[in-house]
């Protein structure tokens, strides 16, 4: 097995759903692989949900896929002790974080308390029902959509929980040629008949060791830190990222540089990454108009140490 | 991913639009330097003072265009090596200053203060003058790019060139020409204009500040035009009656201006009870410093004046005249000499010099005074004059001062015409007779025309040569001759007697004009005191005393060690060493020495830094066999020298993306260099074969190959990068390293 073919493979499964949105898949390909999980955050119909299922479908593994509602109980989600009648005792249903692959549609809509299940279950990759703790399966990963525009009804994510997704990417319109080049496919087939599993949950599993593995110099360890740090002392920014943001931002360069083929981890992976993983945990001050510019300034004006850092 | 934001880049104008103001400024100051030429004669001083300022400035501007700090003070520090270059080039040590060149420009400053203190404007573009308006002028330019640099820069600037607009005018107190005013008035406009639309504000903002600005200068030059009457009284102030010795330091030097004056106006009248017309003597100059004389400064006892030094046996008259002043405006009073007693009908508080018994006064001045002074006529005879034999005191030898250097014509002169005489008395008569009897001509304009008006030992040399000039030539060469062979002298400025008319009770009343201003000189014989000479050719009375032998006793004269004071022994050796050549090239021209010198120093300023940018590159080169990062370290500093837009805070692929931009970039060795540093910065440490230094040669040269003609003279001769690493900037990213592979 070939990382990076396998990862090209999973790449292009999803390009041939979703047009013109490598950025996007490669996001969700890396958080993947650096086992965190995705909050996909556009208005509707921009192929957040598909975006999520191409994923899915290009790993033979197993998906959940849950429609957030306001009257969906924490039960759903974790599970439920139901008493059996013939065996005379309390069996266990699995909810439905009992996946590999857990797509959470519209993850606002639902109530605090339905959405602090899941989140725990996102952190601890187990759940308590009863008494009893069940592991989650293992490779585990949330992609979760919400809607930002749909008000009403929702219930926002607090800073907390939000901090929990390694990523937020936004999917954006397609460009024209794009979108054209899809209402002509769409017409004539199904884009998802013809996606296959192009690895397995092992191959999977494989991958995110290797992606584990890679090495971050002391260097680009500095470089984070200092991008991180220097959120925190922002005179634009309310609340800065957090050492979870700075450990994640790390997993996924080291997974993204798996993804090109790389042993080691580039300042320009994490300059890549820190727009899908630093965002959505930072609070501008008022009157700022944008996060993603408070945080591009800051990647623009912290340097990147040239030869190895010690600590002093 | 867009990192620039316009709101945040820091406000900088443009290096052309810099350019443009900073020439702006040039032309103004070489405009207000030609102003200077009513205070400094000749052309020389232009010359230098232009180079050195433009050495100045073009450091000041070399400097700005690498982006250095500390501008002001090394723009000085080349100004001040381009000056010692210039003036006192022995004194340094190949390019290093030492502490003699610190004491020679301090000894030319302060002969430049003395200049400034005694000589009326113009002066000679002497070495010392063309020091210090060359050094002035470097300095301005240092401050108007320190100015230049401020956001509101405009109204500084307008009061500096004011400041050096008004300084000629101030000095020799003549009016600039009015186009002057104007043409570096629109400069200034112009300067103005450029700011107020280059700082950010808009151009209705910049409207009403130049309209302003516009409106000033209208009313300023209108003004005098407006208002006839303030001008005409303004002018009424300063001229009649005409000031005489009034304002001027140096009476010396406003006695050929004023002769020079082509109205003819009545000084005073005076009748007086001795048989003869009077010189009246204003001012006493004794001290001779080589370039002009000047009154007596130390103010201690003479004990060389007055009655009671003469001796029994010579003949003395006593009389008085009085003295009516008309149209003189002078501090001091012209009296005949030796004056005795006190004067009588003065209003005004007037006191006796000791010194040359001239009366004068710190307060008041000589209009409308009517005073009566009763004085002596002296009248040994030629006999008693011959015997004296002056003994030289301490107290006498500043009578006998002469600088260090003098033309050897003086005194040769000096020796060939006294060589018959024997005693001082003939001496002093020889002299007289040479300049009276000799082939020597009166004229008021032909040492203008020659340029050798004034009376240091140089512009008497060139007396003696041409033989024509007026009382100040005379008097001067006189005095200084006599000097020279041991008699002591000074100068007596006054009146010459003038002209008869009228008896008023029995008294004949003379009138003199202000054609009658004179110089003569004055020998001091022990016994007698000071006797007039009046040299000149053609104006007053020759010095004689009665043949007849009166019968006198020599026993009074002095038989002393002083008086065998070897003053001919001195003057012969200030023969040997006075006027050789090389002193008197010395004294020429600065200008080819500063050209040279300026073109020299411009070389070296333009090619430092192309050298020590060469060396660096050098070293890199070596150690970049070994070591990735000085080669990856040189390729940033080309493309900073090349102008080429970059930031610290990009990573290395991101750099290379910029360079991947530029035309005709060698992409494969660029490639090949950052896998290089990439895996040595962040790998697990594994070391690529080989070095990348061809590959940096490479990527070096495509670049300096594809950038601009400017550019790449930008590059060799302001690299930016010898003055640090590329600051942090705000810039858009390179397309294509937000995904690299």
């Amino acid at each position: 097995m070939e990382f990076e073919t396998v990862a090209r493979a999973i790449l292009g499964n999803i390009e041939r759903v979703i047009d013109g949105k490598p950025e996007a898949a490669e996001a969700a390909l890396v958080v993947f692989l650096a086992e965190g999980h995705l909050l996909i955050e556009d208005v509707p119909g921009v192929g957040k949900t598909v975006l999520a299922k191409a994923l899915a479908r290009s790993v033979s593994c197993s998906v959940r896929r849950i429609q957030f509602t306001p009257d969906l109980l924490p039960s759903d989600i974790t599970g439920v002790s139901v008493y059996n009648q013939s065996d005379r005792e309390f069996e266990f249903k699995p909810g439905a974080v009992f996946a590999n692959i857990v797509i959470g549609d519209e993850i606002n809509r639902a109530s605090p308390k339905t959405q602090s299940a899941l989140l725990e279950a996102m952190e601890e990759r187990q759940v308590t029902v009863d008494g009893t703790t069940y592991s989650l399966a293992t490779p585990f990963t949330v992609v979760a959509t919400q809607n930002p525009f749909e008000m009403e009804g929702t219930y926002a994510l607090p800073e907390a929980q939000r901090d929990r997704f390694m990523a937020r990417i936004s999917m954006g319109y397609p460009d024209a040629s794009a979108e054209l080049a899809m209402v002509q496919q769409r017409d004539s087939y199904n884009p998802f008949d013809g996606l296959s599993a192009v690895a397995t949950i092992d191959d999977i599993a494989e991958m995110i060791a290797v992606a584990r593995a890679i090495h971050v110099s002391s260097a680009v360890e500095r470089y984070v830190v200092d991008i991180v740090q220097a959120t925190r002392t922002d005179a634009e920014l309310r609340l800065g990222a957090s050492p979870r943001a700075t450990l994640q931002l790390i997993r996924a360069a080291k997974a993204r540089a798996a993804v090109h083929g790389r042993d080691f981890v580039l300042p320009d992976d994490v300059d890549a990454l820190v727009q899908v993983v630093l965002p959505h945990r930072l609070i501008a001050m008022r009157g700022v108009s944008s996060v993603e510019d408070v945080v591009a300034r800051i990647v623009a004006e912290t340097p990147v140490p040239a030869g190895a850092v010690h600590q002093s | 991913m867009l990192r620039a934001d316009p709101s945040t880049r820091p406000p900088s104008g443009s290096a052309r639009q810099t350019w443009f103001d900073h020439g702006v400024i040039a032309l103004a100051l070489v405009l207000l330097l030609s102003g200077f030429g009513t205070i400094v004669a000749g052309r020389d001083w232009w010359v230098t003072t232009i180079l050195v300022s433009l050495m100045t400035g073009l450091t000041c501007a070399v400097l700005r265009g690498l982006g250095a700090r500390f501008v002001a003070p090394v723009a000085i520090v080349v100004e001040l090596v381009a000056i010692a270059w210039i003036f006192v080039p022995e004194t340094l040590l190949a390019v290093v200053p030492t502490p003699q060149t610190v004491t020679a420009l301090a000894d030319l400053v302060a002969a430049a203060q003395e200049i400034i203190v005694e000589e009326q404007a113009p002066v000679g573009a002497a070495r010392p003058i063309v020091l210090v308006v060359a050094a002035s002028f470097g300095l301005i330019v240092v401050v108007a790019d320190v100015m230049l640099q401020r956001r509101r820069a405009a109204p500084l600037i307008g009061a500096l060139l004011l400041a050096v607009f008004a300084t000629p005018a101030l000095i020799a107190g003549e009016t600039p020409p009015v186009w002057l005013f104007l043409s570096v008035a629109a400069l200034w406009l112009v300067l103005l204009r450029s700011r107020t639309t280059t700082v950010g504000a808009s151009r209705r903002g910049a409207g009403p500040a130049l309209a302003l600005g516009a409106g000033a200068l209208a009313a300023a030059v209108a003004f005098p035009v407006v208002a006839p009457d303030v001008s005409a009284v303004a002018a009424s102030w300063g001229k009649p009656p005409a000031t005489v010795f009034g304002r001027g330091i140096n009476p010396m030097l406003e006695l050929g201006q004023n002769l020079r004056r082509n109205s003819t106006t009545t000084a005073l009248t005076y009748r007086t009870s001795f048989d003869e017309a009077q010189y009246l003597k204003v001012a006493t100059l004794r001290d001779f410093t080589g370039r002009t004389w000047r009154p007596t400064e130390t103010v201690r006892n003479d004990l060389f004046e007055g009655e009671m030094l003469i001796k029994d046996g010579i003949e003395v008259d006593e009389g008085t005249t009085t003295i009516n002043i008309d149209n003189l405006r002078s501090s001091f009073l012209p009296v005949p000499y030796p004056a005795t007693g006190t004067v009588t009908g003065l209003d005004g508080a007037f006191s006796f010099r000791r010194a040359g018994m001239t009366l004068s006064s710190r307060s008041d001045d000589s209009r409308g005074e009517t005073y009566t002074v009763p004085s002596l006529d002296v009248k040994p005879t030629a006999e008693q004059m011959r015997d004296i034999r002056t003994r030289i005191g301490p107290a006498l030898e500043s009578y006998l001062e002469l600088p260090e250097r003098m033309p050897a014509i003086i005194e040769r002169t000096a020796r060939e015409v006294t060589a018959d005489a024997d005693n001082d008395y003939d001496r002093a008569l020889a002299l007289q007779n040479f300049f009276r009897n000799g082939d020597f001509r009166y004229s008021e304009t032909a040492p203008v025309a020659g340029d050798y008006d004034g009376n240091g030992v140089d512009v008497i040399a060139e007396f003696l040569q041409e033989k024509a000039g007026y009382c100040v030539h005379f008097s001067s060469a006189m005095a200084v001759m006599a000097r020279s062979v041991g008699i002591p002298a000074r100068i007596a400025v006054g009146y010459a007697p003038g002209s008869a008319g009228a008896l008023e009770d029995g008294e004949t009343v003379y009138t003199n004009t202000s054609d009658d201003l004179h110089a003569w000189t004055e020998i001091y014989f022990q016994g007698v005191g000071w006797v007039r000479f009046d040299p000149t050719t053609s104006i007053g009375d020759a010095t004689a005393f009665v043949e007849p032998v009166v019968d006198t006793p020599d026993a009074e004269t002095p038989d002393t060690p002083e008086s065998q004071a070897p003053a001919p022994q001195q003057g012969a050796d200030r023969l040997d060493d006075a006027a050789t050549p090389q002193a008197q090239a010395d004294e020429t021209s600065t200008a080819p020495r500063s050209a040279i010198v300026t073109l020299a120093a411009l070389a070296v300023v333009g090619a430092v830094p192309w050298a020590l940018r060469s060396l660096r590159r050098r070293w890199r080169l070596a150690r970049g066999r070994a070591d990735v990062e000085p080669l990856w370290r040189e390729l940033e500093d080309v493309a900073r020298d090349l102008r080429i837009p970059a930031s610290a805070a990009d990573t290395p692929r991101g750099f290379a993306g910029r360079l991947a931009q530029q035309p005709g970039v060698d992409q494969a060795s660029l490639d090949a260099l950052l896998r290089r540093v990439e895996q040595v910065r962040f790998s697990r440490g594994e070391q690529p074969d080989g070095d990348g230094v061809g590959d940096l040669v490479a990527v070096t040269s495509s670049l300096r190959a594809g950038a601009s003609g400017r550019r790449r003279l930008l590059a060799t001769f302001l690299p930016q990068s010898l003055t640090g690493r590329t600051p942090v900037r705000l810039l858009p990213d390179p397309v294509g390293t937000s995904s690299p592979a």
